[in-house]
């Protein structure tokens, strides 16, 4: 019987998943990993849980799927201009009792429509109808949050893909190759780093109306230079390694070698400051907008709804909600950060916990 | 076939050291300077010589991989590789040129915990060579991983593990592995067992031994312990300060080491009978090994050296052949 379990399968784990077990030990970092996960893929399905667009419309014997495909109010003998009134038609289609029928989606209130109350003028305050409040023009503040929270992990993952990608390349051309080429390009970046990136920022913005992918653009091209500088050190000391010169005395090519041996080595920094540099790209995007130069209007986005809070600062909904939104989102991503950060620490017992 | 499995001529290594506000080169450290000697098939040629003598960066200009680290190395001098194929200078060849040799000269490394890439799997580690010199399948690579850490001591079911679960001993045998992956002629041994236990040391040793018997290998062994080297080595080469002092049979240099320096660095050797310690006369050398940037003129050893004359300042010694392939770079003994 010992034998039997001395021949038990012994698991072979690699480096990396000895981190990830690790990762998950630290359940603040690894809950908020997951709530972050789940509210990031959940807010890819906004338009099904709070949108002003049905989700099925029955009418006249015809299913439709407004929520995918444009319909005119016309469609279902709705007396409006443009798209159909789903609301509006939903208690309409209740009181004809002729078995059609909408349904709508859980929170039945859009991002871009104005829902002015002609007895009150907005922002009005929460209300069992719009939990956080409508903001100046009369738009649902959660919808808004909602939408703009995909917008702002959106844009900070998409910057930092692009920003990480170019300057691992870079910075590892540098540190591999070395020599004259390291010299005059660090200098180039140097320069580079010295522009006063924000305000390019605004002036570039000033003259063309900036989307998401232009923003992401101009962004990437002032914020790469940062990570150039990890990489390059890595490559310099991981080069001088002996399993690096031991695969060049194998023969293995520049490609060989550098994405095969070192590159995987060498991404311990990048791993452990991905998260703190998305908490920056958010912050980075609220503040453009919050300045008026970031996404264009009528784009649901934090930035404009905190300088909203700031006009309307007796308007507490507008001031608490898209501030306390920033501040749980960043707090949870600084969670991972700090977790991620620990299980990558190969000193034990240097953690703070 | 030529006996000699490579002919190095007159090798120089320098390190250029950049400096000022526009980096230009300031000074040079003359890492070797100018040393020959042939390789004879079959052989194990201990390389001996105390720290930052050029030893290592030799076995690696002979491997051409110090421009991996160092892109602005200056390599001169000659070294020939005598293949299946003829005789080929390999000292200046670019990284393409080179890569159909490299499976004839592979090398062991000093420290295990360094040498294996701790990302890879023990199977991936040891395939490699065979990755970029073969076109084996899968299996085949499979099969012939499981012979090679069967040759080793290892367990062939460990190839999937990593090197991280590994001891010293046997990551050091899986470095072993990989340098037979391609069948080579030349394993330059850089320090093999320094990293290691005493007790491993003889093991690694001992395989090593086997294993040049088995496959009629070529060792380039370099160490700083003699005793080591000794018991290893056929011949023995003493470097000083980039400079090649002494080459010989082992025996004959063990017994009866020739130049100054050889035998201040055997009087140094622990002897394993107390007994003895008294008896034997203890050269010890008076101050430094001098830097490598500012080298003494001449001799490089004449600044220490116990029969140091003036004119040692004047040349470089050259090596004076004593018969029976002892050659010795002084010109007093």
């Amino acid at each position: 019987m010992a034998e039997n379990i001395n021949q038990e399968e012994y698991k072979s784990v690699s480096l990396f998943r000895k981190r990830i077990k690790r990762f998950k030990k630290f359940k603040r970092g690894y809950y908020s990993f997951y709530i972050i996960l789940v509210m990031y893929i959940a807010s890819f399905f906004a338009p099904f849980i709070m949108s002003n667009k049905a989700l099925i419309v029955k009418y006249e014997g015809e299913t439709y799927f407004p929520v995918l495909k444009y319909h005119s109010g016309k469609e279902f003998g709705q007396d409006v201009f443009g798209e159909a009134d789903y609301r509006a038609l939903k208690l309409q289609l209740k009181q004809e009792r002729q078995g059609n029928w909408v349904l709508m989606p859980l929170y039945p209130y859009g991002p871009y429509e104005s829902l002015t109350d002609p007895t009150k003028e907005p922002p009005n305050p929460p209300s069992p109808q719009h939990l956080f409040g409508t903001d100046d023009r009369g738009r649902d503040v959660f919808v808004r949050l909602a939408y703009g929270f995909n917008i702002s992990i959106s844009f900070a993952l998409v910057l930092i893909a692009v920003c990480y990608f170019v300057g691992i390349c870079i910075g590892a051309a540098l540190g591999y190759y070395g020599g004259w080429f390291d010299i005059v390009f660090q200098r180039i970046i140097e320069i580079w780093q010295a522009m006063p990136f924000l305000f390019i920022v605004i002036i570039i913005s000033a003259i063309i109306q900036p989307n998401f992918s232009l923003l992401v653009g101009i962004a990437a091209f002032f914020g790469w230079m940062g990570m150039t500088y990890f990489m390059r050190g890595e490559f310099y000391r991981e080069k001088a390694k002996d399993y690096v010169q031991a695969a060049v005395s194998m023969g293995a090519s520049d490609r060989i070698v550098i994405f095969k041996h070192i590159l995987p080595n060498a991404l311990t920094p990048v791993i452990s400051f991905a998260p703190f540099t998305i908490v920056g790209y958010i912050g980075f995007l609220v503040s453009l907008d919050y300045l008026g130069f970031g996404l264009p209007p009528p784009t649901p986005s934090w930035g404009e709804l905190v300088s909203q809070g700031m006009g309307n600062i007796f308007s507490w909904w507008l001031v608490l909600f898209p501030l306390g939104a920033l501040f749980v989102t960043l707090l949870l991503v600084v969670f991972i950060g700090e977790s991620v950060r620990n299980a990558f620490d190969p000193r034990e017992y240097s953690r703070l916990r | 076939m030529a006996n000699n499995i490579i002919e190095v001529k007159n090798l120089c290594v320098r390190f250029p050291i950049f400096g000022g506000l526009f980096l230009r080169k300031v000074a040079e450290v003359k890492a070797i300077d100018g040393i020959s000697f042939d390789m004879i098939r079959g052989e194990t040629l201990g390389m001996v010589g105390e720290s930052g003598c050029g030893k290592t960066t030799a076995g690696r200009a002979i491997i051409n991989i110090l421009h991996t680290i160092a892109p602005d190395v200056i390599v001169e001098g000659e070294i020939w590789l005598n293949t299946d194929e003829g005789r080929i200078e390999v000292a200046n060849l670019k990284k393409k040129t080179m890569k159909p040799y490299r499976a004839e000269i592979q090398m062991i490394f000093q420290d295990p915990f360094a040498s294996l890439n701790p990302r890879l799997t023990v199977m991936r580690i040891v395939e490699e060579p065979m990755l970029l010199h073969t076109k084996m399948s899968k299996a085949e690579r499979t099969e012939h991983v499981g012979w090679l850490l069967d040759k080793v001591g290892l367990n062939p079911e460990q190839s999937q593990r990593y090197p991280h679960e590994f001891s010293g001993g046997q990551r050091q045998r899986i470095g072993i592995a990989r340098a037979l992956a391609t069948n080579p002629k030349l394993i330059i041994a850089d320090e093999p067992v320094s990293a290691l236990d005493v007790s491993i040391q003889a093991q690694v040793i001992n395989l090593l031994q086997d294993l040049q018997d088995e496959f009629g290998l070529t060792f380039l062994f370099i160490a700083h312990d003699i005793s080591v080297v000794e018991h290893i080595s056929s011949r023995i080469a003493v470097m000083y300060l980039g400079n090649l002092v002494e080459i010989g049979l082992a025996d004959s240099i063990y017994n009866d080491p020739k130049h100054p320096y050889s035998k201040a660095l055997l009087s140094a050797v622990p002897l394993p009978d107390p007994k003895g310690v008294g008896k034997r006369e203890r050269i010890i050398l008076k101050g430094d090994v001098p830097s490598p940037l500012a080298k003494p003129s001449g001799c490089g050893f004449r600044t220490r050296c116990p029969i140091a004359k003036e004119s040692c300042a004047k040349e470089v010694p050259p090596l004076r052949d004593f018969g029976d392939g002892r050659s010795v770079a002084c010109p007093w003994v």
